[in-house]
């Protein structure tokens, strides 16, 4: 196979084409960002939106990743092929990251029916990393069926996945309680479906009726989370949340929620593709010859930020 | 009387050379001459296919064969090991764990056919799961499946084999993965109350008899270079073995509670740089662990001045086996009496160690024991081994040759011929005989004894009986691993990795390189091809790569060429890091690139490891781009390197 081509287009129609070379060289642009990425986005946008996605969170550790390797081998098993996008921390101090999730997933390294990919968070908070969306949009428009991610395992549960997936997994683990106290109410929001992984331990009854609780005190709408036990590491439990899955799933297309969902989605995509050009077309300003005038003006007292602000928003709108 | 210098000398300790490789033909012409030599006991290395529980014939055991230690696949290959060699008297200790039930089995079988009873063998199986998953990597089934095993074995032995130790609980390897002296304490420590905890709920081992299980339980502790430290450490070990006996398991005679223990002095810490001072090493380490009478070891082996080039030939043992023999012949070490009794820096420093591992112990029970945190374990003991590197780095920490005094004289030591080389016809030849063996033996026996083994496995039985009965019906290692394996299923163990940070302003500096990099930072996988465990090497350059900006993938050792060239292509890396340390690397390399091409990888490949210099060139004939061994100590510089390649990658696409 001759060397992938940069040009994003002909990088898809290959990927198109079975290699998964240019497939994987595809998601790096996407997390390189810059003009072949948005070239990839506009060329990608019609082509999408027949993937269902599943968003996996919890708290560091509690088995998503195991829970990712259990539900694959499920989705596997039924001849169905798909993605799994892995997002993991890199270093604040550094940049570097341990792109650690894929270890617990090596049973499926092998197999052409699924690619998995790991990002690293690169700066951004919230649990994903800024390329997700786009990486799934990517996926999505070559055709893989089923698409789960996995966010990084932060203190609390990270509420963005919840955006950016069609059907979000909350994992937690027998004892949850005292860990997330804070953000109970948060984890009802976004929650589509609990599992209570390792309930192999002590005190998963009293976790599940925990949560049966607070679910019944919350206002919900017309879904009402079902809560699954499972024993990630041993398979146990990981069928069932497969049926679930599909249940909420049928449930977003019966209610309509899907669509609904997903036009919040490509809204919320809209403001941040706006609020970071803006933020890029910031930068490019800020190093303008006018703008290094303001500055120094500035410093003198010439001018006071107010008016130098304006100015300078002024000259970046021209 | 003033008994300082008593008229009787102390019997010696045992003293013993790790050793084995080839064939079982050429290991018990070894060991019969060791023994000739003076040797007093003997210890076998067997060869990573035994150890992980593969036939010489499996994919995986292929450029493994009969290298690192002898493989043993089946009854007669046993027979063949100890011809000759009086099992009745022997000590025959056995560096096996995984597949330790099925070794003992077959030692087992074959002094039941020698005509000798099971109640005369004496020896020990290593059989510590704990430290493999930590640190020496041959582990093969998950832990409650291992620990069954061992409390199995343990069981078993307390009945029918009695002066047998079945197991060994090792703090030795925990040291060579960077363990602090309380480290190596306390979670030792926690592993063999894990073990006899469990032993005492199986239910398998009467009440009366447990104190006498408590009392096989013995030991295998390294010995460092700080060697006052080291004496310290085994009168700490020595202490608090004694006082968990007596609360713990309420043991009442205090032979029983007695901390026994062999050891193998510290070979992390032996250079490949001026090669010669590895000598002045182990001697001194040897000090440590024969000077205190009261803390003295039972039984020492001693590696040899070229550990860090390759395997040992016959006459680097004896020199090693010499350095024992001098030690308790020639000096007056063993006319006295305690020499420490009264000091009180050895004392205070003895309480402190004491004080500090109890604390680490009591957080590891808290955990829920050794068992249960093994993930935790694994990285703290990653992140012990990176503050060691970083030291030796920034040379806060002297190793002489390598960080300090690295001038030298020309050598006569070295080059190629210095260390053993195992002919690769071994392994054709190993493939034959198994060929042979199987065909000579009755297959409905086999299969018989195997489902047997499988009911065994399967339901609460001990797993010792079926065991020996498919030894005897002539079952290969492979397949009596593959019916265990498909009933407890195969673990994948924790790489450590997730948390060690370090603090190297020298990789702080390469770091802001790799952010720099407009096609964002790198992105490296680090792997392990083949059954080589050394994980150290692979962990070290990862953590490193990580505080250097990159993006590292990292499964862990045991991954095969086609699940490398998969990762690499998935991730779209932009270099490929292999870690050998096994020998094996001149069948490896190729097949790993191979099976890159296959998968469209065009990434750059870098190696590491103990890669001898004849065999450095071969690699970079193959297509490798870089070869690092031990002498590469500053990892800045390999992180330079590879921030370069990837420039250089990039820039040509
Ligand atoms: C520590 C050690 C162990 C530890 C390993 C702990 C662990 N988790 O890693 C323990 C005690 C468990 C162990 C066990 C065995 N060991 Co050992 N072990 C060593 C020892 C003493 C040091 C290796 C080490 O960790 N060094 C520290 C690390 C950081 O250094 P390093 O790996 O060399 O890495 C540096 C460079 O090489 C390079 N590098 C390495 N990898 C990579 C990768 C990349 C991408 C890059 C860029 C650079 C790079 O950068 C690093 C930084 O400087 C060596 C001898 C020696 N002094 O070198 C023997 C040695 C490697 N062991 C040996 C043997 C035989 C064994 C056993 C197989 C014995 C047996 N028969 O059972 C067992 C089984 C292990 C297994 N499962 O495979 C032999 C191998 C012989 C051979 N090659 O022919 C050696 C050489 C000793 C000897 N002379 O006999 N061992
Ligand atoms: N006992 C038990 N252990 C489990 C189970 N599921 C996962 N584990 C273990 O929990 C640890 C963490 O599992 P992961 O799957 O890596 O968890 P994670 O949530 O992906 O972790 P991060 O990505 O680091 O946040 C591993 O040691 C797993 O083996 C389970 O059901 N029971
Ligand atoms: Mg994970």
């Amino acid at each position: 196979m001759n060397r992938p081509s940069t040009d994003p287009v002909a990088l898809f129609e290959e990927a198109l084409g079975g290699h998964r070379f240019a497939l994987a060289r595809l998601m790096s642009l996407v997390e390189r960002g810059g003009e072949e990425a948005r070239q990839l986005g506009a060329y990608t946008f019609a082509k999408s939106g027949h993937a269902f996605t599943v968003g996996i969170t919890g708290a560091p550790g509690s088995g998503k990743s195991s829970l990712t390797s259990a539900l694959a081998a499920v989705v596997r098993s039924k001849e169905e092929r798909l993605s799994v996008l892995a997002i993991d921390p890199s270093s604040p101090f550094t940049g570097g990251a341990i792109l650690g999730d894929r270890v617990r997933m090596q049973d499926h390294v092998t197999d052409e029916g699924i690619y998995i990919r790991s990002m690293a968070t690169r700066g951004h908070l919230g649990g994903l990393s800024l390329a997700t969306p786009q990486a799934i949009r990517v996926l999505d428009a070559l055709g893989w069926p089923w698409i789960v991610i996995e966010t990084v395992g932060v203190g609390q549960v990270e509420v963005e996945i919840a955006g950016a997936a069609d059907t979000t997994v909350v994992v937690v683990n027998p004892g949850w309680g005292d860990a997330v106290q804070a953000n109970k109410a948060g984890l009802m929001e976004v929650a589509d479906i609990f599992v209570i992984n390792k309930s192999d331990r002590k005190g998963a009854d009293d976790t599940r009726r925990d949560i049966q609780q607070m679910l019944e005190l919350s206002s919900l709408g017309n879904w009402e989370p079902p809560i699954i036990m499972t024993i990630a590491t041993d398979d146990v439990g990981a069928d069932q949340l497969w049926e679930s899955v599909l249940e909420h799933r049928s449930h977003l297309l019966e209610s309509g929620d899907l669509a609904e969902r997903r036009a919040q989605r490509i809204q919320a995509e809209l403001e941040e593709i706006v609020s970071r050009s803006l933020d890029q077309l910031i930068g490019i300003v800020m190093e303008r010859p006018e703008a290094l005038e303001l500055k120094s003006k500035m410093k003198s007292g010439e001018i006071d930020p107010y008016d130098a602000a304006k100015r300078l928003i002024d000259l970046a709108i021209d | 009387m003033t008994d300082a210098i008593k008229s009787t000398r102390d019997r010696p300790w045992v003293m013993r050379t790790y050793s084995g490789h080839s064939t079982a033909k050429a290991s018990n012409q070894l060991y019969r001459s060791n023994l000739e030599k003076g040797q007093t006991g003997l210890s076998i290395a067997f060869d990573l296919p035994t150890q992980t529980g593969y036939d010489p014939d499996h994919p995986l055991a292929s450029g493994e064969v009969g290298k690192v230690g002898v493989p043993i696949y089946h009854q007669g290959q046993m027979r063949t090991l100890l011809d000759q060699i009086p099992l009745d008297q022997m000590n025959t200790s056995m560096t096996i764990n995984a597949t330790a039930a099925w070794l003992l089995g077959l030692y087992i079988a074959n002094a039941e056919e020698q005509g000798v009873s099971t109640t005369a063998l004496r020896g020990t199986t290593q059989n510590d799961i704990v430290k493999e998953y930590l640190s020496r990597g041959t582990y093969i089934f998950p832990p409650d499946a291992s620990k069954r095993l061992i409390v199995d074995m343990i069981a078993y032995c307390s009945e029918h084999v009695p002066l047998w130790n079945p197991i060994n609980i090792c703090s030795y390897h925990l040291q060579e993965a960077g363990a602090t002296p309380v480290q190596e304490i306390a979670y030792s420590l926690a592993n063999a109350i894990d073990i006899l905890d469990a032993v005492r709920d199986s239910g398998q081992v009467p009440p009366t008899s447990f104190p006498r299980v408590v009392g096989s339980i013995s030991f295998f502790v390294n010995s460092g270079i700080r060697f006052v430290e080291e004496v310290c450490k085994m009168r700490a070990f020595t202490q608090m073995w004694d006082e968990i006996c007596q609360s713990r398991y309420r043991v009442d005679d205090p032979k029983l509670r007695r901390f026994r223990y062999g050891v193998q002095v510290n070979s992390l810490g032996l250079t490949e740089a001026q090669p010669e001072n590895n000598v002045q090493r182990i001697i001194l380490e040897a000090l440590g662990v024969t000077l205190s009478k009261n803390a003295r070891a039972r039984s020492l082996q001693l590696p040899a001045w070229n550990e860090a080039l390759g395997l040992p030939r016959p006459w680097d043992q004896q020199w090693s086996l010499r350095i024992q023999q001098v030690l308790a012949l020639e000096t007056d070490l063993l006319e006295h009496e305690d020499i420490f009794d009264g000091s009180h820096v050895i004392e205070s420093k003895t309480s402190e160690l004491v004080n500090d591992a109890y604390r680490e112990l009591e957080d590891v029970l808290e955990l829920g024991g050794a068992f249960e945190a093994i993930g935790e374990l694994k990285q703290r003991l990653v992140i012990s081994h990176t503050e060691r590197m970083r030291q030796i780095e920034s040379s806060e920490l002297t190793v002489v040759g390598v960080n300090a005094f690295e001038d030298t004289a020309e050598s006569p030591l070295g080059g190629d011929g210095s260390f053993l080389k195992v002919d690769p016809a071994v392994e054709t030849e190993m493939v034959a005989d198994i060929d042979n063996w199987r065909s000579s033996r009755s297959q409905l026996e086999v299969n018989q004894a195997l489902e047997n083994l499988r009911q065994a496995a399967d339901g609460e039985e001990n797993i010792m009986p079926a065991t020996i009965a498919a030894a005897k019906a002539g079952a290969t290692t492979g397949e009596w691993t593959e019916v265990l394996r498909d009933v407890f299923g195969e673990y994948r163990g924790p790489t450590g990795i997730q948390t060690a940070s370090g603090n190297s302003p020298g990789l702080r500096k390469v770091a802001d390189r790799s952010q720099r990099l407009s096609a964002g930072p790198p992105r490296i996988l680090v792997a392990k091809p083949g059954l080589d465990g050394h994980s150290n090497g692979a962990e070290q350059i990862a953590v490193a790569a990580r505080n250097a900006g990159m993006e590292v993938v990292y499964d862990g050792i045991r991954v095969t060429p086609d699940h490398i060239a998969a990762t690499a292509r998935d991730e779209d890396v932009d270099v490929i890091g292999l870690s050998i340390l096994s020998g094996s690397h001149l069948q490896l390399v190729p097949l790993v690139l191979d099976a890159l091409q296959d998968h469209g990888v065009k990434a750059p490949v870098i190696i590491g490891g103990i890669i001898p210099e004849d065999d450095q060139q071969a690699l970079i004939d193959v297509g490798v781009a870089r070869v690092y061994t031990p002498k590469d100590y500053e990892v800045t510089k390999i992180m330079n390197d590879v921030v370069d390649l990837v420039e250089e990658k990039r820039s040509k696409e």
